[in-house]
């Protein structure tokens, strides 16, 4: 370095390089770490970034900045991070598996990146799909009725986007129940609702922390949360899942954890693993986005990238056959 | 965005000059068509809504076109005047301005080069600073890009040019980056 | 609401914390929704952590208290330099400019306060006394109710066009075209997007408007002509408070105003910006003779009647909020997060339940209107200065804030490009002829009117137009929309036919 060095180290400031990246193994954080939603101010994925700030902040002993990119279905804020330098001061909160639509659907373009150009670091939420009926409807009171008659009759079922974890959620069981389901897009879980509260859908597929309040009020009635094991809900007791329905081999969520930049060195990495461990199971943490009706759901990296994989699969499959292939184009 | 028709002003000849009316339905017309095309690599049903608009605006500028084209010398008096942004200045049949401080329309040259000069500048000089601000940062580029908009405005008194300068710098980093915790471009060099 | 439980939520409502969080609220709302870019949604969405820690009544007051001051203040910016602070002042800006312009600056900002303010307490009222009720209305609105809508409210176009309606309509189309840009949300189509990501999301309203509005303004103030400002200066000594005859002309317009707001709001999807254009085109159609020429070219009827309708969109917002847990917009979507980080779960319990705190937190935004009227009022003489400062210093603020404030939205320099292209666009279509404020109202409808189409093709399942008529309020809005169409064209009939003392009353 020699006489370069004087300015490397002013810039180390600033600048942001492998310089830094090593000089981290031995404290870090040494500086703020931007954290990138790609979602808007007030969402739900920022709102639960805002909510673990401080408990994450303090296991680490040191700022995060919380910077939302949204735009592009995500994939403003989810670029950022994938070209970030792999220093461990950009990091971001990745959707599963919103954010797989992305990079699978050829239409958009972005077949460079996938599951590998990040390092999951830990996962903070896993918000298990669920099917909604209207209480008052006659036709059928739960998932087995709705199942049998939606074999026969088409029915309107609500989705939150082309290419959302609930729009995935319908057509995998249509697919591997034979249901005749005409899905009608959305933007947002409450337009749904309104539609089916207003009688104007028959069935509402979103995600148990949208459904519970409405559910307890009564105003619509949750008739299977979709997982494919015996272990209810926490929030939805009385409510079974689709494997205790006789419904098994589909399940669907949206998860949210956090992830850097593909090749993080390991050391920082292990760092922040283990700060979000105990961060995301503060019980405190835990109570907070509980009164959202969000399950915490902490996956350590090996665990969550399995999840991450497990996802890209399923909708690699799905996505083929009805969004983006030959069949879906007509 | 559609291509936005570039009057040039030089090419102004003395007899038959296409009217702005003129331009501005040929450009809408490429506009539309050229969209149009794009649709063609859309399922049938992304393009539905799309088409029909591109239709509409497709008849909307054949029809400015076609009345250009009947009425090719507009008289000097009824030079198209520019619409306040609020769009609703006069009712068509008034053609006289009601307001007490009009602009100054209705002269020659609305497409002068005297005229637009000021504007393309100004236009210039702010495309500039958002080009700036992306090499060398926000705060580096409004500094300079206020001097030197206040500059070529006239402003010489150094204390206006240094209290417009530290006041409108000290109200973003007050507003957006502390309270509302913007992150504004560093840009390119210093990332 | 009986007595008992009046008095706890006044309890609740009355003590320094809240009360100093409702002032908080409103002057920060209001400096909020005056610098273009910045929304009430933002400073929201940023203010939800910092109400963890607080008491929930305090904590949501001062939020709805936001979210009414932002959308009062986008009309300051909108009324003295025609840069509407959000997308619900763009049409305040058409007359309130103008009524600047002629040195009455002042006047519009004192009418643009009072019409908020009442705007404001007519929906806070409708929030208090009939939300049940009304949120029932807002469920039997679905897709083929808003593509309607939409078309009703593109043919406002009609009245807003200077000039030539022909060019008026190329406006509108152009803002049609705008709005499908991006993603196509039923097919997952990119739709000329140009292979970019940022165009992905399609064109941002905010970005858009504030180039169509403040920076083609900025181009055309630049061209140096019309710059007298002798009749602004003026403005600096007028009374803001309206005189009483003066409030008497706006009454109606008020009232009528306060209804469609509230109504606009129960909407789920629509929100400020569509409830300021209907109040503003209802406002102009009822208007008789010589005060209909005066809309565009600076009516305080036309600053009432937007301004008064955009706040009684934030009442009514509130009441599907609040009974039913579903939010009608980004603001109150945000809001709703605020209430359930509080556990208050929006509903039926909410008012059976927590009823003490529901009402004091309504309450509370009775207040926080009034506080805001008072403030807006006192402070017009204030931000008229505004208009005194020289315009070689003014244009350079203008155009940095413009910057941040396209930035900001999504903290996307591509939204600054989009911005940029948008304002030179605008500003030669203008010298054409073609006015800005159509492209807006195209570009705000439609998605809405694509997206209505095209989900009640689903719900249709065969059979369109049976399913259009099945639906009274469908039915409804189709004869509405043909009523306002034939309008004109009767009305010039009957021109001809009856003699010249009746021709006001046909042509109202």
């Amino acid at each position: 370095m020699g006489g370069l060095g004087l300015a490397g180290a002013a810039a180390g400031g600033l600048l942001t390089g492998c310089g830094a990246a090593s000089g981290a193994e031995g404290r870090y954080p040494q500086r703020p770490i931007q954290m990138i939603i790609a979602y808007a101010a007030g969402g739900g994925t920022d709102v639960g970034a805002r909510i673990l700030q401080p408990f994450l902040e303090k296991e680490l002993g040191g700022q995060l900045q919380i910077v939302n990119r949204p735009g592009g279905g995500g994939w403003a804020g989810w670029n950022e991070i994938v070209q970030a330098d792999p220093d461990g001061y950009t990091l971001g909160f990745v959707n599963s598996p919103n954010f797989m639509t992305g990079y699978l659907d050829p239409r958009l373009g972005r077949e460079g990146v996938g599951p590998d150009s990040f390092t999951f670091i830990a996962n903070q939420v896993t918000d298990y799909g669920a099917v909604a009926i209207h209480p008052d409807d006659k036709r059928f009171d739960d998932i087995g009725g709705l199942m049998a008659y939606a074999k026969k009759h088409p029915l309107i079922v609500t989705s939150t986007g082309v290419g959302s974890d609930d729009h995935y959620a319908s057509l995998r069981l249509a697919d591997r129940y034979k249901t005749k389901f005409d899905v009608l897009h959305n933007e947002g879980s409450s337009d749904g609702i309104s539609d089916l509260l207003g009688r104007n859908a028959d069935v509402v597929f979103a995600n148990v922390g949208e459904l519970t309040s409405h559910h307890e009020a009564g105003e619509l009635k949750v008739v299977a949360v979709m997982k494919d094991s015996q272990e209810r809900s926490k929030y939805l007791p009385d409510v079974p899942t689709l494997a205790e329905a006789g419904f098994g081999g589909v399940e669907s969520w949206s998860s949210r954890g956090i992830a850097g930049p593909a090749g993080l060195d390991p050391g920082v990495v292990e760092r922040l693993s283990a700060a979000c461990r105990t961060a995301i199971n503060n019980p405190e943490h835990i109570e907070q986005l509980g009164k959202q009706g969000l399950e915490v759901d902490y996956r350590a990296p090996e665990d969550y990238l399995r999840m991450i994989r497990k996802d890209d699969k399923n909708i690699r499959r799905i996505g083929e056959k009805y969004v983006w292939g030959e069949q879906a184009r007509q | 965005m559609p291509q936005s028709p570039s009057p040039s002003p030089t090419a102004a000849r003395p007899r038959r000059t296409p009217t702005p009316d003129l331009i501005l339905g040929l450009s809408l017309i490429a506009v539309s068509l050229g969209f149009l095309a794009y649709t063609l690599g859309l399922s049938a049903q992304a393009a539905a809504w799309p088409r029909g608009v591109l239709v509409l605006l497709l008849v909307l500028a054949a029809a400015i076109t076609v009345r250009a084209l009947r009425s090719p010398a507009a008289p000097p008096g009824k030079r198209p005047e520019p619409v306040p942004a609020g769009g609703g200045e006069s009712p068509a049949q008034d053609e006289a301005p009601g307001t007490e401080a009009p602009p100054a329309d209705g002269e020659h040259g609305e497409w002068s080069r005297a005229v637009l000069r000021r504007p393309a500048l100004t236009l210039a000089v702010v495309v500039g600073y958002v080009a700036l601000l992306e090499i060398v940062g926000f705060l580096p580029a409004t500094v300079l890009y206020l001097l030197g908009h206040l500059w070529f405005g006239g402003v010489r008194d150094w204390r206006i040019l240094a209290g417009v300068v530290a006041g409108v710098v000290a109200f973003i980093q007050l507003l957006f980056v502390y309270q509302l915790s913007v992150p504004l471009p560093t840009g390119l060099l210093f990332e | 609401m009986d007595t008992t439980l009046l008095a706890e939520a006044l309890g609740n409502l009355l003590t320094p914390q809240v009360l100093l969080a409702i002032v908080a609220g409103v002057v920060g709302g209001i400096l909020i929704g005056a610098l273009p870019g910045l929304s009430g949604t933002m400073g929201i969405a940023l203010l939800v952590p910092v109400t963890f820690g607080m008491d929930p009544v305090a904590g949501i007051a001062m939020l709805t208290a936001i979210y009414a001051a932002a959308t009062y203040g986008g009309s300051i910016s909108a009324i003295l330099i025609n840069t509407p602070g959000t997308p619900a002042g763009a049409a305040t800006a058409l007359d309130g400019y103008q009524l600047t312009r002629q040195g009455k600056g002042a006047k519009a900002l004192g009418v643009s306060a009072l019409a908020s303010t009442a705007g404001g307490l007519v929906s806070a009222f409708a929030l208090l006394l009939l939300a049940p009720p009304l949120a029932q209305v807002s469920l039997a609105f679905s897709a083929p109710e808003y593509f309607l809508i939409a078309i009703f409210g593109l043919l406002i176009i009609g009245s807003l066009s200077a000039g030539s309606l022909l060019k008026g309509f190329v406006a509108g189309a152009l803002g049609l075209l705008l709005a499908t840009v991006g993603i196509d949300i039923l097919t997952g189509y990119p739709r000329f997007t140009f292979g970019t990501t940022a165009l992905q999301s399609g064109i941002q309203l905010v970005p858009a408007l504030i180039g169509l509005f403040s920076l083609s303004q900025v181009l055309v103030l630049a061209e140096g002509r019309g710059t007298d400002r002798t009749g602004m200066a003026e403005g600096l000594r007028g009374r803001a408070l309206p005189t009483l005859a003066e409030l008497k002309r706006i009454g109606a317009t008020i009232l009528r105003s306060s209804g469609i707001g509230v109504f606009v709001g129960i909407l789920p999807g629509a929100g400020g910006d569509i409830g300021s254009w209907v109040g503003y085109n209802e406002a102009k159609r009822f208007a008789k003779g010589p005060e209909k020429e005066e809309f565009g070219k600076g009516s305080i009827k036309g600053v009432a009647a937007a301004e008064c309708a955009n706040n009684a969109v934030t009442g009514g917002a509130m009441i599907p909020l609040l009974t039913l847990g579903i939010p009608g917009g980004s603001a109150t979507a945000v809001i709703l997060g605020g209430l359930l980080i509080h556990g208050l779960q929006p509903g039926g319990a909410l008012f059976a339940e927590s009823g003490g705190i529901t009402y004091a937190i309504i309450l509370g935004f009775l207040l926080a209107n009034i506080l805001m009227g008072i403030i807006a009022i006192a402070g017009a003489r204030f931000f008229v200065r505004a208009t005194r400062v020289p315009m070689s210093v003014l244009v350079p603020v203008i155009v940095a804030l413009c910057v941040v404030g396209s930035f900001a939205v999504n903290n996307s320099l591509a939204d600054v490009w989009v911005m940029l292209v948008a304002g030179a666009v605008g500003y030669v279509l203008r010298k054409v002829g073609v006015p800005p404020a159509p492209i807006v109202l195209g570009l705000i409808l439609g998605a809405i009117a694509e997206k209505g189409l095209r989900q009640s093709v689903v719900m249709a399942q065969g059979d369109m137009i049976g399913y259009y008529l099945s639906r009274p309020l469908s039915v409804v809005l189709m004869a509405l929309i043909l009523l306002s169409l034939l309008a004109p064209v009767l009305a010039r009939w009957l021109r001809k036919r009856i003699p010249e003392q009746e021709r006001e009353k046909a042509a109202a």
